[in-house]
């Protein structure tokens, strides 16, 4: 299993900062539609997580611990993975809309919103690894911001939110071909629940531990603070927190 | 004669003088001039002529799901409000608000004072109450457990019209395999046992089957004849996409749509409303829709559906074109499966939505039949903890804050504004500071009541439910009653051999 990871790793493509100079000829061939990559994600308080978006055409998986994993279809569904109890939670698109959750598509597919660039200054552009990117600064939420974008993959290589004191860092570390068949294994034998049965299985010791516990991270801007919540919807109406 | 006789007659007679001068005199102008003692007075007049039938031909029975009598007050005064000649809106009635014949029922299960779905409807179903998550199966048997549920089995009203020769369909905004609708047709000690990738190992070894194959795998003497609602990836295996291009999940690699053509005649299965549209019900004897892979659309959400889909009303017109062909006549239950989750979601304005829509279902089987012939009755399977409170003005926005009587703001001790409508729990409670409401739109359907006990999920609630009823029959529908009652109504009146009448 330690040698899977490890293959798993090094067939990862080279992170963007440390392997600057990998031969183009080392670079495999990817799809902005069809890949992993991965995020080193740091908070004003300079705490530490990792962040994983997985693509597969216009649905994607987004995880950012262990414990769980989200995944957004075009249809607008939203699902909710517990990987430890093989349990799932699918919100439909008229579940969100009565619990009044709005998720920035968007931002969540290209990690930051992919208008950023229109509203920022083009900095340097660049040759880095495998990968062209192009420098923009400006502002973001009223925060003098840093961008560093892969026009290839549709991705930010880095994003710093609030310059002189980050608020919240994004940096690249890995990225890989991910295909269609690995994205629907990820999601493979979960005992699915509908959040609208969700009042109706109280029995249920899973769904009973999670009515109690709150187990939906309410919020829109794809931005979340150390503790989970969306930085952009606090204090926002309807938008509850837990 | 004695004394105390003539004392009697004295005084009767005395009454009566004076119940002659009441008329007469007592009243004044400003009160039997007032429309609201004219009305009223006319609705007494009414009721006194009302002469009800014994046996009902055909029965129709609606359940709002989750529709508390709370939510009965909040969606008259919405659809009140709706209507461009309102006077305030809560002068509005349901279409079943105005029957002649209304009852409260008690909802709890065998073991939960606040009840489930599975429990109350098999209680209506069947005549017997059992325990929570239990479908038609007695109390006698254990939740989840297939060997315990057998010989535990309990014949609901489906089983008994089919057997008499009459017609029988089932409508839902839910899934067709949750709990409400499946307590007509299926028998399983495990609610939650909709498709065969439900079913634990104890169920397959002691022979329990899922709840969409009860629905489909039936001998034609014994089948429904209109099946309409949600619910589609249970009839589907993993290995077909439908219409939306969701797979479906059953494993046993069974296709119950193709198996609902194959085995009943005059078939026909459809899953959009243009398929449904398209039905001829002259020439439709068995009609199996299933318009979403799970719930149905709430009705305020229905236009964005991806296939298309029929709304209650629709549904109901549709179910009834096909079951008035039989001249022994027929069974429907119709069940709003969404005013549940709209509540549960703490989102007022879904429910009621749906609400409303079921009391158009309601007026549309009123249209299509004859209270001379066809009991109708319409009621909930359980209550929520959904209030309407403070003091509003006549003619408040009932989804709106409250105003007082002056159109002042009212506010709470925190010196802000709040809604009319509220829950005791659910996702709409804040822990903290409560959000200060004053430039929002409460209005706005997306908007989630604020709740006092933070819950994941809004909670049923344990008081009372009503019962409306019309047709022959529904004199039968009186003072507060325990919820299996309402077998035995429908049983009488359409006598079906369940008890004798």
């Amino acid at each position: 299993m330690k040698n899977r990871l490890l293959a798993l790793m090094l067939s990862c493509l080279v992170l963007p900062n440390v392997a600057m100079a990998a031969q183009e000829a080392q670079c495999p061939t990817l799809q902005a539609e069809h890949l992993k990559a991965q995020y080193q994600v740091t908070n004003g308080k300079g705490q530490q997580w990792q962040m994983t978006l997985i693509r597969n055409g216009q649905d994607f998986i987004i995880q950012r611990d262990g414990s769980t994993f989200e995944e957004w279809s075009s249809n607008g569904e939203y699902v909710r993975y517990f990987p430890a109890e093989k349990r799932s939670v699918t919100y439909r698109k008229g579940d969100l809309r009565a619990l009044n959750i709005q998720h920035d598509r968007d931002q969540l597919y290209h990690v930051v919103s992919p208008a950023l660039p229109t509203h920022m200054t083009k900095t340097q552009s660049k040759q880095e690894a495998c990968f062209a990117t192009q420098g923009f600064e400006g502002k973001v939420n009223g925060l003098e911001s840093e961008l560093v974008w892969i026009d290839a993959i549709s991705l930010p290589a880095e994003f710093i939110l609030g310059q002189s004191q980050p608020n919240l860092a994004y940096k690249l570390v890995g990225v890989e071909p991910f295909n269609s068949d690995a994205f629907v294994v990820l999601t493979q034998d979960y005992q699915d629940i509908d959040f609208a049965d969700v009042g109706d299985s109280e029995s249920d010791p899973f769904i009973a531990k999670m009515i109690n516990q709150g187990f939906i991270e309410h919020g829109g801007s794809g931005f979340y603070n150390s503790e989970g919540q969306s930085i952009e919807a606090q204090g926002g109406h309807g938008s509850h927190s837990h | 004669m004695n004394v105390m006789n003539i004392k009697r007659i004295a005084a009767a007679i005395s009454c009566s003088l004076m119940t002659v001068v009441a008329h007469a005199a007592v009243l004044p102008a400003t009160q039997t001039d007032s429309q609201w003692f004219k009305d009223s007075a006319a609705n007494v007049v009414a009721k006194a002529q009302v002469d009800t039938k014994k046996t009902a031909k055909n029965v129709i029975l609606f359940v709002g799901d989750g529709m508390s009598i709370s939510t009965l007050t909040a969606a008259r005064i919405l659809q009140g409000q709706d209507k461009a000649d309102n006077q305030g809106g809560e002068e509005n009635f349901l279409s079943f608000e105005q029957f002649p014949h209304t009852a409260l029922v008690k909802t709890y299960n065998t073991n939960q004072q606040t009840p489930d779905s599975a429990g109350t409807m098999t209680a209506m179903a069947t005549g017997v109450k059992t325990k929570a998550g239990i479908i038609s199966i007695s109390d006698t048997s254990l939740r989840g457990n297939c060997l315990s549920s057998k010989g535990n089995e309990l014949v609901s009203l489906v089983d008994l019209a089919n057997a008499k020769g009459l017609s029988t369909g089932i409508v839902t905004t839910a899934r067709l395999t949750h709990a409400t609708p499946a307590a007509t047709y299926a028998k399983t000690p495990e609610r939650d046992w909709e498709g065969d990738f439900n079913l634990p190992a104890e169920a397959v070894a002691n022979g329990c089957t899922d709840i969409a194959s009860q629905l489909v795998m039936r001998d034609e003497a014994n089948s429904l004849t209109v099946a309409l609602g949600g619910g589609r990836s249970y009839f589907l295996p993993t290995t077909v996409k439908d219409g939306e291009n969701k797979a479906g999940k059953r494993k046993d690699g069974k296709d119950l749509t193709k198996a609902w053509v194959d085995n009943f005649s005059k078939s026909a299965y459809v899953w959009d409303k243009k398929g449904f549209d398209a039905i001829d019900a002259a020439n439709t004897d068995h009609l199996l829709g299933l318009f979403n892979p799970s719930h149905m659309e709430y009705e305020a959400d229905r236009a964005d559906d991806v296939g298309g889909e029929p709304s209650l009303t629709e549904m109901t017109a549709k179910s009834l074109d096909i079951l008035k062909k039989n001249d022994k006549g027929y069974l429907l239950i119709v069940e709003s499966g969404r005013i549940d989750h709209g509540h549960h979601a703490g989102n007022a304005s879904r429910a009621l939505t749906d609400a409303v829509e079921l009391s158009n279902a309601v007026k549309a089987a009123m249209d299509a039949t004859s209270s001379d012939d066809t009991l109708i009755m319409v009621t909930a399977d359980h209550s929520h903890v959904f209030t309407i409170a403070g003091y509003p003005k006549r003619g408040n926005p009932i989804l709106g804050l409250v105003h007082n009587v002056d159109g002042t703001l009212a506010t709470a001790n925190d010196n802000k504004p709040y809604t009319t409508l509220a829950y005791t729990n659910g996702p709409g409670a804040v822990v903290g500071v409560r959000d200060d409401l004053t430039s929002v739109d409460t209005q706005d359907k997306d908007f989630m009541q604020q709740a006092l006990i933070p819950m994941e999920s809004e909670t049923h609630a344990g008081e009372d439910i009503s019962l409306h009823a019309r047709g022959p029959g529904a004199n039968l529908v009186q003072g507060v009653i325990e919820q299996n009652v309402i077998f035995h109504i429908i049983n009488q009146a359409q006598q079906l051999g369940g008890t004798k009448y």
